[in-house]
Formats: C-alpha cells, sequence, structure tokens
C-alpha cells in the first residue's frame, strides 16, 4: 500500500495502537497491497480511554470486557464479582494496554485474509 | 488463531492455573474466622447492595458440607463455579501432562462464537441478570 496513506491512517488512529508495535503494523500495512484498506478502515477499534471508563465505573461486571470481545474473561469477572474486587483493580491498570492489544492484532489479522 | 483477542497458550494455561489457584484459596480462606462473614466485594461495599455472585463463594462452602439447597438459595452460580472449578482442574491437569491445547481450544472457540452471535450470550447472561434481580428485591 502506499507509504503515504498509511501514515496518514497511522496518524488519525495513534491512540489504538501501542507505541512500540506502531513500527511492525506500519511496515505490514505498507507489505500489504491496496485493496487490504477496505478491510482495514472496516475494522473495528475499541477506543481505550472509553474501555477505561468503562472499567472504572463498572468494571466489577465485566462491561469493559465484554465490550473488548474478551468473553470469557468478562464471564469470569462478573460471576467472580469483579475478581473479589482485585481483578477489578488490576484491570483498570491492565485494560488500556489490551484494548491497544486487540487493536493491533485486529488488523494484523485483516491484513493476512 | 481466532480472532483479535486470544492469548498465547503459555501465558493462557499460566492464568488459568493461577485463578484456579486463588479461587480454591479463596474459598479455604472464607471459612476461616478471620474472613469468614467479611464482605470484600467492591460493589457491596460501595452501593451496598448485592452483586451477581454475591453469596457463591457461601455456596460452594455449603456444598462442600453437602447442604445443597441451602447452596442453592445462598447464589445457584455456586453450582455454576462449582462444575467450573472442578472441570477445570481435571482439564488443566490432562492438558499440561499431556501438552495438548484442549482446554485452550474449546475456551477460545466458544468465545469466538458468542463474540459473533449476541444473541447467544444475552441468553448465557440472562439467568445471571435474573438471579441478580432475585437477590435485589431480597433484600
Amino acid at each position: 500500500m502506499d507509504a503515504q496513506k498509511v501514515d496518514m491512517y497511522l496518524m488519525a488512529h495513534s491512540k489504538y495502537f501501542e507505541s512500540h508495535n506502531i513500527g511492525m503494523l506500519r511496515q505490514a500495512m505498507i507489505d500489504a497491497d491496496e485493496s487490504k484498506m477496505i478491510a482495514i478502515q472496516s475494522v473495528s477499534l475499541k477506543d481505550p480511554t472509553t474501555t477505561l471508563i468503562l472499567s472504572i465505573l463498572v468494571g466489577y461486571l465485566g462491561i469493559d470486557r465484554f465490550m473488548l470481545g474478551d468473553i470469557g474473561l468478562g464471564i469470569g469477572k462478573l460471576l467472580t464479582c469483579g475478581g473479589l474486587g482485585i481483578w477489578q483493580i488490576v484491570d483498570w491498570f491492565l485494560i488500556m494496554d489490551r484494548a491497544k492489544e486487540i487493536n493491533n492484532n485486529n488488523v494484523i489479522a485483516a491484513l493476512s485474509y | 488463531m481466532i480472532g483479535g483477542s486470544t492469548y498465547k497458550a503459555g501465558t493462557f494455561y499460566v492464568y488459568a492455573v493461577l485463578l484456579l489457584v486463588a479461587g480454591v484459596a479463596w474459598l479455604m480462606l472464607s471459612a476461616t474466622p478471620a474472613i469468614s462473614g467479611h464482605i470484600l466485594c467492591p460493589f457491596r461495599k460501595i452501593t451496598s447492595l448485592p452483586c451477581p455472585s454475591c453469596g457463591s463463594t457461601t455456596s460452594v462452602s455449603l456444598m462442600m458440607s453437602g447442604q445443597w439447597q441451602s447452596a442453592f438459595y445462598a447464589n445457584p452460580l455456586g453450582y455454576v463455579i462449582a462444575i467450573v472449578m472442578i472441570g477445570a482442574t481435571f482439564w488443566l491437569t490432562v492438558d499440561i501432562a499431556t501438552g495438548r491445547r484442549g482446554l485452550y481450544n474449546t475456551y477460545y472457540t466458544i468465545e469466538d462464537r458468542l463474540r459473533r452471535r449476541p444473541l447467544l450470550l444475552f441468553i448465557i447472561l440472562s439467568p445471571v441478570i435474573a438471579i441478580w434481580i432475585w437477590k435485589l428485591m431480597s433484600t
């Protein structure tokens, strides 16, 4: 794909990805062909900040995990009342990076089809 | 593998074992006088309302002393949790001993299916919500 388009995409979406993955992501996008652009645009990206807010407000119900697609962990969090409160607090620190990691994986997966 | 939110197999099994050990430890600790009756749930502390799994620890402890009916009244989810804990112990042991990834694959296949069909997820969660409403009404 055109490097300029890739750079524009990454600049517009920089908050959705972990900084240490951007280099690899950029290269993967450049190596992919033009038709993948649409596939990438249609990947639903999870906003890390929104997820963090959800985690703080209703984390004990596992809603933050459900919104990220971590259904199993979401159910686990729900059934154990936020992991006895401990998991809920741990997630406040983990959840933003997890959202970015999921975004990264989803875009890479879209590129490989 | 499937979808964007899978962990690597090694990480998955480490977390699974840690969670299981934590669960068992909590269960045993909750019977000791130091912790018994002590509310650890943040939801309960802030809103003084029960959360959906309120009483599930009590439920599992009651099951261990054979009081199946009281266990159900404490929280029906206790049965789910008991089954998961026992099942997970066996499955994790088998998987780690044989080096296969049965639990890992099944877990992520089910998760993927639930992610694609929110209706299934809703069907699974509605008993949880029903239990919660029942608990909220009986306080």
